[in-house]
């Protein structure tokens, strides 16, 4: 009797000190982030941008420790993304070929989320809003709000069931969507030991060629600083390419907070060619150019102005 | 109105309606920037994108600002103080030419803005190959990111 009376005792404290654990909010991010990249799916989405909408499927799949994905744009010219860990390659076809080229990294729908929330915890605000149903399934909103006016919001909308992120949408200050991407069928399959998907679709009627890019490995030393960066940015990616002119190199520099995307370049400006300076935004996408002692300072992204205004008005050297 | 440009480019309106809907939206000044930008980026990433994609516009609008000539050819100098300054007076020419000087001198003494003759804004020539570049290393529309093919320096 005595034993029965300690077990229900404690099962009533540890249903007491379960209740009173609060759960991170951010944790859902971080669980989205993890479904994006684990979860084996099939699935057809739209994207809009600049008022275009246009279709894409994406087969997803984890094979051994190793990450497959293949996305298909359904809508217009045929184009393709083939991406097996690191390696991804993009098939884009034209009207007599088919063009190949690798690329280093893609942040693509519905894989956009960092690993960790850390650094969006300084620079955004989480709510969470209401269940509603997205592709059939129900779908937690939340949004991302910037706590200053470097970055757009974002909002998502994450699967119950899954926690894998089915609809985006990219909004400015005004509320204006800037870029929006929703799933319309999903399905969680089982693909473990099937990859016969993981294969483009071969145009026997085009050429294919292959668009490939040399490394150039950086000096030891980047001669530029930013005196004036936005919070939260941090450089995730450098490149630079040999000018065939000039004996000097054209630098791409990717900055982000985790959601945002900016590029700067860096690149000499040759005798003859006119630098291009001021600001011009086209559909969501801006641009800030600057001439700084003979150099061509190019900030490009999804942000507001006075983001990469910040990149190309602070850069000192 | 948007909507409808949309439509145009993704050849959703029939072929007999093309023409008024094209009349229509060139009314605007607004549409008409929003006309050229979805070209540009559509043609940025198909890879169609000239660096002067309004070249022709431009040359019009040049030729549109130069004075109609009408039969003789017009001198070379056609400042009113070059024609008038051989029969002025010599003080009036000489105060004219004191406050030309002072202008000069002042002028000289402003910041230089030499560079506004050597650069150009970014908006009479966009950078098509960093749009193409940002689009297939940082862009989240999987659209954009297969259809940025940039071309390599080397």
């Amino acid at each position: 009797m005595v034993r029965k009376l300690f077990f229900l005792a404690l099962i009533c404290v540890s249903g007491t000190s379960a209740s009173l654990t609060i759960e991170d909010p951010w944790k859902i991010l971080t669980e989205a982030h993890q479904a994006s990249k684990m979860l084996n799916y099939q699935g057809t989405f739209h994207l809009k941008n600049s008022k275009v909408i246009q279709s894409m499927e994406i087969t997803h799949a984890i094979h051994g420790e190793d990450e497959y994905t293949r996305m298909t744009l359904m809508d217009g010219d045929p184009g393709e993304m083939l991406s097996h860990g690191k390696n991804i390659f993009v098939y884009d076809s034209k009207e007599n070929n088919v063009v190949i080229q690798k690329r280093e990294q893609h942040h693509l729908f519905p894989s956009v989320l960092p690993s960790t929330p850390e650094n969006l915890k300084k620079v955004y605000t989480l709510s969470f809003g209401e269940v509603v149903r997205v592709a059939d399934r129900p779908a937690q909103m939340l949004t991302l709000i910037p706590k200053d006016n470097f970055r757009h919001q974002f909002h998502f909308w994450i699967d119950q069931d899954t926690a894998l992120p089915l609809k985006m949408i990219v909004s400015n200050e005004a509320n204006e969507i800037i870029e929006q991407a929703s799933f319309t069928k999903l399905k969680i399959v089982d693909m473990k030991t099937d990859l016969s998907w993981f294969k483009p679709k071969i145009d026997l009627s085009k050429e294919y060629v292959m668009h490939e890019e040399e490394p150039v490995v950086l000096p030891g030393l980047k001669f530029w600083t930013f005196v004036n960066k936005p919070k939260g940015f941090s450089e995730i990616s450098s490149s630079a390419t040999r000018n065939k002119d000039l004996n000097v190199l054209s630098h791409h520099l990717i900055y982000s907070d985790g959601l945002s995307y900016i590029s700067v370049f860096i690149q000499p400006v040759q005798t003859g060619l006119m630098p291009k300076v001021g600001t011009i935004s086209m559909e969501g996408t801006n641009i800030s150019a600057r001439y700084y002692r003979g150099y061509q300072v190019m900030a490009v992204g999804t942000v507001p102005m006075k983001a990469l205004e910040s990149f190309t008005k602070s850069i000192s050297f | 109105m948007s909507e409808k440009i949309s439509s145009l480019f993704d050849n959703e309106v029939e072929q007999e309606s093309l023409d008024k809907e094209v009349s229509a939206l060139s009314a605007k000044s607004a549409v008409q920037r929003n006309w050229k930008y979805y070209q540009v980026v559509r043609d940025v990433l198909q890879n169609n994108y000239s660096s002067s994609p309004d070249l022709s516009a431009r040359i019009m609008e040049a030729i549109d600002k130069e004075p109609t000539q009408m039969g003789a050819i017009r001198p070379k100098q056609n400042t009113a103080s070059a024609l008038v300054l051989p029969v002025m007076p010599w003080k009036i020419a000489a105060y004219t030419l004191g406050v030309f000087a002072a202008i000069g001198i002042f002028t000289m003494n402003i910041p230089t803005i030499s560079n506004e003759s050597t650069v150009q804004l970014v908006q009479e020539d966009i950078p098509a190959e960093f749009m193409k570049k940002h689009f297939a290393t940082t862009a989240l529309n999987g659209n954009y990111f297969i259809k940025a093919q940039f071309q390599v320096n080397d």
